[in-house]
């Protein structure tokens, strides 16, 4: 018997040993001892012991470090016990024998010729009521009780019968098929040991039985006396394994194909019928497998010479067809003939199932997500904000991979410098999928939202509560942000909105995890540095929002109690994560450093005061959504959270309200132009309100289902049922906005508008600028004033890769300093100031309500001399520079003169002019394909200066030269067939190899990896440490001499 | 419920400050944002009605000069850019000819002088208009006409834009009247014009979708367009598509009126017109046209400013003009006028509650003086324009200067408080206060007369004061000839903009 911790009814089990009238029985005792910091802790053990030798003087007991599992201490008989002619009876410590089991047990293993006999086991508390007469299996493992679920005993399952496999809480082995076999698996601590180890008894021949005379009484309370053993991932993990192992190698294939079907269906039916968990443990384990086939491979080896016995045979063992079906179909019969009390039980059972709660409205949850995404789903999303086409124009995978691996950027005017890393993630993904770029943008689009319920449900973890994490997650699906994010085009602030969850999670893991290993640690940390270096490879605003996230977590777990060593680590956490971030987004991230840093990675290059006012603020919908004033309810829930909450669940009070304080005090300072520093742009910003209010709601529902409220003068009860009306009017919103199919972006015809710009016209490859409010534009934007950005993009459709864009190039000065004249009247030639940069076409998109400087922008084009009107619409106007260069071009004598010089005056005073444009395709100025015939003079090429480019006329390479002070001239005299080329610095492809071997080793680390390569060792120690025997020092059984 | 522990009470009392920080925040910004408000709409709409000098706030200017005739040859013009800075200011001069592709030259004015140059450019063309860029936001420009009819002085347009109003137009007696259009841009610009006289409105079919050519001038004879003999025309030129420059040319020829008068049209409609160079005696017959381009009736009062507080709107005059006539006030018959000079505030009193942010989306009158000297029998008529709301101003330039000779300049007090004045002239010593103008007292509401001295003339003119106030100078029409020509000076831009304009 192992003997771990007993109970009081320890007692009446040794009574039970004791009064057995089984003439030669000898007691063997495993008692395992506490392991703790300073050693092992034999306290109880020896105490037990003691207990043991009162009541059996002869007992062997032995005293082992910890508990290293049932199978592996009973083994140890083999060591205890000398001889063969013998049997063993095996036994949990909570099962008691009638005075003749044994006796019973032994006279059927003799009178059947058997080798494990196994008795009926009752239920503890009501002896009357059935646990156990053997199980069946079917082929994929599927245990088959043969009885119903608390059936009563009417000696019903009297007969003596063949079973395949007994529970170990009690059997009788033949010492000798016990010595055979070696014993239990070694590699099976707790949960189906008894499986494999009957399944190996019948390969060798041997006959396994039930004998309904013999009788005992189990607890079977193995969730309450060891709950930091239960796992049901290692119960079908186990099971699986055996299966794989046991089963002949021609049926394997089909028995795991078999196993993973069913297990797939019995998944998605779990979240109905509650079974979720098993289902899911049960797939994966199945799935597992695969990474198990060097341990399979091993243990079938192992198996081998015991298999004496046809797979036929074995079959036919089995329970025919599914065993889960059966079981069903036999609860459905006993249902039917029950009475009303146990269908009201069944029910009530039915409304506990918390995962069954949980799944059903998670489902509902996801299908009203994938209903109001539905048409971004079949027709992808408008092109609004930064939510450009991915796959537009003679954009494809490798089209996107061969311009991250350039060393020039090719967004906006370009620079010498290494490319975004979202460039490469995106061409990375899309390969997964095939090339199909629509689909990945689709993923991205939608997958946000699930990213971001499914993070909250994580950060909600903490509650140990399956409600009030569905509630929280429910409560950050719903609110407006990100659909407002989806709405405006904010695809920056949609995937901040969806990790910020996430990362709160880490840090909360990292803070209150007690001695945490090195390893879980550093799972951790990689798991940020993903997180964030992914985040940060579309936005780099995460990195200012992590930084508020970190600041505010501290500063709420300050108040709320944290130690100061816990909140330094957090705060050294974060710090890593941050810089972390950076790292592995090098080499593009040094694009960061500059002067103008903190406007880089806010990505709204300084644009503050926006007037947006606190309620539309703390819509979180901008003022945007039907009914969103009634999203402002859930505050409510805040205020209540500090109210009601005590104990530990105050300090996630404390939490949410001052992530919601002071996340929109944050916001509206800088909403305000209070802040001396620009902040990311609100929508970014307003996750940490969103996840303060998701964790408030989570608070108060925590209070509310795990807090006795039922006294009607407590005051809090009123404030239970305020909680859900504020959450109903919370979602109310949402809700509407879900008929919308897209949730409710705009009706825009700018983009095929913009259709009519032409595409690689013969004149010329050319720039068009774009110019107005920031959230307008569909490129990477600078900022001229607080309210009017710029951004330009090659001619041809515009696509994701203009969401980057280098923002300090010489050209880019160039261009502000022109637009800034623009903008305070100070010319009437902006045309030929950026003559120079290419820009043929200026566009100013002006949405449904344009702002007033919007308004005065149109003005002031109107008034350039230089500028032609090409369109004029409510909500888009176009004009057209007439003094405009093509991107690659000849210049004129006079040209060619003028762009020695650098002066504003220089340009306004004459209209520059090319003789002909050249190298004229879709592709970007970097990566020309066509070459061209060229009669001589100054190509000067719109892009910033960089000693790389070359221009080769026949064989001749020529250096480039600064022309017009930014961008880039070669002076050729001589005629020839001419391309263009730059040069990518060899650094730069190893740079890239060193950015990839680091997302791998992060991914390698964050993943733990580790736990897969144990599954595949098997590294886990076998060996039983035994302290020393407490009565009697190494005595041994030897029943040979017996 | 529990004993609060201290830490737990400081956390909410943290949160608590917190909060009530971020209502304060934005309430207080909340504030802010009216001011600001207030302010950009008096940037974008309040000095855009009329042309200015935008001093050190910008780095360069155009001018847009309403055109000269280029074929007669008795007739000459000229523009002059005031430099009134330390360094030479460049730029150039694009001429929009009427037949023929724009031409252009350079141009540098040296340190405190000023420049004249040819507005025909030497060209040949039956009108030619300029266009002039400087490199430098403290220059004027402005155009002058010498004609055997009278000399005359026209302001020159900062930008162009889409509507150009003319409420004084004289055909009577055959009195010529040309609507002069200008077309800087690179593409056509399509305008719609339409005409107001006695007996009403009228929109001619020909006088729609009138093209202008790239970089053209485009001249139109209101009498030839069916206003002949008209002693009422007011003229509306809106584009449907572009903008333009407008001015108009005028020659008297009877019934009253004779003379030679220019001046660039009206911009824009506004809520308020002030008048420095009001003047009554025998001798003079003056008129305020009041032209209501708007499709609702409208009512003014008319102020005359004598800068006797009790004299102050003694006599508030009303008028309504109906939607799209014109309405004249022959002041010099009102009894209650004073003989001597005054200044005239005409203010739109429909709408009178429009808050200034929606004054962008309504529009006023247009008014115009009409001042007619006789001596022997000999008359000299002058057209002005008054300056639209928000154009006082505390800083004036007066860029071709004053003739010592006949001519002088009025100023007006727009406010209600005192003012003092200084006039400096511009010289190779840069500015220079004028010996007896260092500090000039101007009451409320007051018109003061300068005579600038021999030694000043032709010098630009420089006009400080404490509060804004509005100059109009009367220039002698030369080949002496009797009366005055009239015209505002320049308003600096960054001194002073105190109201708000219509479009």
């Amino acid at each position: 018997m192992v003997v771990h911790q007993p109970g009081a009814w320890f007692d009446e089990v040794l009574a039970g040993l004791a009064s057995q009238d089984y003439p030669n029985l000898n007691s063997v005792f495993f008692l395992t001892a506490k392991l703790t910091s300073s050693g092992v802790d034999t306290t109880d053990a020896n105490a037990v012991a003691t207990k043991i030798s009162e009541v059996l003087p002869n007992a062997v007991v032995r005293i082992v470090e910890g508990n290293p599992g049932f199978g592996r201490l009973i083994n140890e008989l083999q060591r205890i016990v000398d001889g063969d002619k013998c049997l063993f009876c095996i036994m949990h410590d909570d099962v008691v024998l009638q005075t003749d089991t044994v006796r019973k047990l032994v006279e059927e293993l003799f009178i059947s010729n058997a080798a494990v006999v196994g008795p009926k086991l009752m239920q503890w508390d009501k002896p009357t009521l059935l646990q156990s007469v053997g199980f069946g299996i079917d082929r994929c493992g599927e245990i088959d009780p043969f009885i119903e679920q608390n059936e009563r005993d009417q000696e019903q399952h009297d007969a003596v019968r063949d079973v395949f496999f007994v529970s170990s809480a009690c059997m009788l082995v033949r010492s000798d098929l016990f010595r055979e076999l070696n014993g239990f698996s070694q590699d099976i601590s707790f949960f189906g040991e008894d499986l494999d180890f009957c399944w190996r008894a019948h390969l060798s021949g041997a006959r396994v039985l039930v004998s309904p005379t013999a009788v005992a009484r189990h607890i079977d309370s193995f969730e309450t006396r060891s709950p930091n053993l239960i796992s049901r991932a290692s119960a079908a993990r186990n099971r699986a394994r055996t299966v794989a192992t046991l089963t002949s190698r021609w049926r394997l294939p089909f028995v795991w194909l078999q196993m993973l079907l069913t297990s797939a269906i019995e998944t998605v039916l779990g979240v109905f019928t509650g079974t979720f968990r098993e289902s899911l443990a049960s797939f994966r384990a199945t799935v597992a497998l695969v990474l198990d086939a060097s341990y399979i491979w091993q243990r079938r080896r192992q198996v081998r010479p015991l298999r004496r016995v046809a797979a036929s045979e074995i079959a036919k063992l089995q329970v025919k067809g599914s065993a889960r079906l059966t079981r069903f179909i036999r609860h459905r019969r006993a249902l039917a003939s029950r009475e009303i009390a146990s269908l009201v039980q069944t029910k009530k059972r039915w409304r506990q199932s918390s995962t069954r709660t949980a799944g059903t409205v998670l489902l509902a949850v996801t299908i009203l997500i994938l209903v109001g995404s539905r048409e971004i789903i079949t027709d992808s999303s408008r092109v609004i904000g930064e939510m450009l086409p991915f796959e537009n124009g003679s954009v494809s995978t490798s089209s996107v991979f061969t311009n991250f691996l350039s060393g020039w950027w090719s967004s906006g005017f370009g620079e010498a410098s290494a490319n975004p890393t979202g460039l490469g993630l995106i061409a990375l993904a899309s390969y997964f999928l095939f090339g199909n770029l629509a689909l990945l943008q689709t993923l991205m689009i939608v997958g946000s939202l699930f990213v971001g319920l499914i993070g909250m449900w994580r950060l909600c973890g903490a509650f140990a509560n399956t409600r009030v994490r569905l509630g929280a997650a429910v409560v950050y699906a719903a609110l407006p942000l990100s659909y407002d994010a989806i709405a405006r085009g904010r695809f920056s602030a949609l995937i901040c909105i969806a990790a910020a969850p996430w990362l709160f999670d880490i840090l909360n893991r990292f803070q209150d995890g007690k001695d945490q290993s090195l390893v879980r640690k550093t799972q951790l940390v990689s798991g940020l540095l993903l997180i964030l270096g992914l985040v940060f490879a579309f936005t780099p605003s995460i990195a200012i929002l992590f930084l508020a996230i970190t600041g505010l977590w501290v500063f709420a777990s300050f108040l709320g109690g944290v130690s100061a060593t816990k909140l330094f680590s957090v705060l050294l956490v974060g710090l890593t994560g941050l810089i972390g971030s950076l790292f592995i987004n090098l080499p593009w991230s040094m694009h960061f450093v500059s002067s103008s840093w903190w406007h880089l990675l806010a990505g709204d290059q300084g644009v503050t005061d926006r007037k947006i006012g606190l309620i539309s603020l703390a819509r979180l919908d901008f003022g945007n959504t039907r009914g969103g004033f009634l999203v402002v309810a859930i505050y409510f829930c805040v205020f209540c959270a500090l109210v009601v909450a005590d104990g530990w669940r105050r300090l996630w009070a404390i939490r949410s309200s001052v992530l919601v304080v002071f996340g929109l005090l944050l916001v509206v300072l800088d909403d305000r132009g209070r802040l001396p520093f620009a902040l990311p742009e609100p929508a970014v910003m307003l996750a940490i309100v969103a996840c303060g209010l998701a964790l408030a709601v989570a608070t108060c529902l925590s209070v509310f289902a795990e807090t006795n409220l039922t006294r009607a003068s407590d005051w809090r009860r009123s404030l239970s049922l305020l909680v859900p009306l504020a959450i109903a009017m919370m979602i109310a919103p949402t809700l509407l906005s879900v008929t919308d199919g897209r949730w409710n972006q705009p009706e825009t015809l700018v983009p095929q508008l913009l259709e009519q710009l032409p595409d690689n016209p013969k004149e010329g490859n050319y720039r068009t600028l774009y110019i107005g409010e920031r959230d307008l534009l569909p490129v990477a934007t600078n900022s001229v004033n607080s309210e009017i950005s710029y951004g330009v993009a090659d001619d041809g459709a515009v696509n994701f890769s203009s969401n980057w864009a280098p923002q300090e190039t010489s050209m880019n000065l160039v261009a502000q300093r022109a637009l800034k004249s623009l903008i305070a009247d100070d010319t009437v030639r902006v045309g030929r100031l950026i003559s120079p940069l290419a820009i043929r076409f200026i566009v100013v998109p002006l949405g449904d309500l344009p702002s007033s400087a919007a308004l005065s922008l149109v003005e002031s084009l109107s008034n350039q001399l230089d500028l032609r009107r090409t369109y004029f619409a409510r909500n888009l106007v176009i004009f057209e520079d007439v003094t405009w260069l093509p991107i690659i071009s000849v210049l004129d004598e006079v040209s060619s003169v003028a762009s020695q010089q650098v002066s504003d005056f220089s340009l306004t005073s004459q209209e520059l002019k090319s003789q002909s444009a050249l190298l004229i395709d879709k592709n970007s100025v970097a990566d020309k394909k066509v070459r061209a015939k060229f009669a001589g003079g100054t190509v000067h090429v719109a892009v910033p200066f960089d000693s790389r480019w070359r221009l080769i006329v026949d064989d001749a390479q020529l250096a480039p030269r600064v022309a017009f002070g930014s961008s880039t001239a070669f002076d050729a005299p001589i005629a020839g067939i001419l391309s263009l080329q730059y040069q990518t610095s060899p650094l730069r492809y190893f740079y890239l190899v060193v950015q990839a071997i680091v997302w791998l080793c992060l991914i390698m680390l964050a993943a733990n990896f580790s736990r897969f390569r144990r599954r595949m060792r098997q590294v886990e120690s076998n060996d039983v440490a035994v302290l020393f025997d407490a009565v009697r020092q190494d005595q041994k059984i030897d029943m040979a001499k017996r | 419920m529990k004993k609060l522990n201290l830490r737990y009470a400081s956390t909410l009392v943290i949160l608590a400050t917190a909060f009530v920080a971020l209502i304060f925040v934005n309430q207080a910004s909340d504030q802010g944002l009216e001011t600001e408000s207030v302010r950009k709409s008096e940037n974008v709409f309040g000095i855009s009605a009329m042309p200015s000098v935008a001093g050190d706030s910008q780095s360069s200017t155009s001018w847009f000069c309403p055109g000269v005739p280029g074929l007669e040859k008795t007739v000459s013009s000229e523009i002059v850019v005031s430099n009134s800075t330390d360094i030479p200011i460049t730029g150039k001069v694009t001429f929009l000819l009427s037949d023929k592709p724009a031409a252009v030259a350079q141009l540098i004015v040296q340190p405190f002088t000023r420049g004249v140059i040819d507005a025909t450019g030497g060209r040949k063309s039956k009108f030619i208009s300029a266009v002039v860029e400087l490199d430098n936001g403290a220059a004027a420009v402005e155009q002058r006409i010498i004609h055997p009819a009278g000399d005359s002085i026209s302001l020159c347009a900062n930008k162009p834009s889409d509507r150009w109003f003319f409420a004084d137009g004289f055909t009577g007696a055959d009195s010529l009247f040309n609507v002069l259009l200008s077309n800087p841009f690179p593409d056509a610009t399509v305008v719609d014009i339409s005409f107001v006289t006695a007996d009403g409105k009228r929109e001619p079919a020909s006088l729609k979708g009138i093209i202008i050519e790239p970089e053209r001038i485009y001249s139109l004879s209101m009498g030839d367009q069916g206003a002949r003999n008209e002693s009422v025309l007011a003229v509306s030129v809106r584009a449907t598509s572009g903008r333009f420059v407008a001015g108009k040319l005028q020659h008297f020829l009877g019934r009253g009126r004779l003379g030679y008068s220019t001046s660039l049209g009206a911009a824009s409609t506004s809520r308020q017109w002030w008048f420095a160079g009001g003047r009554k005696d025998p001798d003079t017959d003056e008129q305020l046209v009041v032209f209501n381009p708007t499709e609702q009736d409208q009512s003014v009062s008319v102020a005359f400013l004598t800068g006797v507080a009790e004299e102050i709107f003694r006599e508030p005059l009303v008028l309504t003009i109906p939607a799209g006539r014109v309405t004249t006030l022959a002041t010099s018959k009102l009894p209650a006028v004073t003989d001597g000079r005054y200044g005239v505030v005409v203010s739109s009193i429909t709408n009178d509650f429009v808050t200034s942010d929606e004054d962008s989306a309504v529009e006023f009158v247009v008014v115009e003086q009409v001042i007619s000297r006789r001596e022997d029998k000999k008359t000299g008529t002058t057209t002005t324009f008054g300056a639209p709301v928000g154009a006082p101003s505390r800083t004036w330039t007066v860029a071709s200067g004053v003739p010592a000779a006949g001519g002088t300049l009025v100023i007006l007090n727009a406010t209600s408080l005192a003012t003092t004045l200084k006039v400096s002239t511009i010289g190779p010593a840069g500015s220079v206060a004028i010996e007896g103008f260092e500090k000039i007292e101007l009451g409320a509401a007051a018109v003061l007369e300068i005579k600038i001295p021999i030694a000043s003339a032709d010098l630009p003119i420089l006009i400080e004061a404490d509060n804004e106030v509005v100059v109009q100078r009367e220039v002698n029409r030369g080949h002496e000839l009797i009366g005055v020509s009239s015209v505002l000076a320049l308003p600096h831009r960054s001194s002073g903009i105190a109201a708000v304009a219509g479009k």
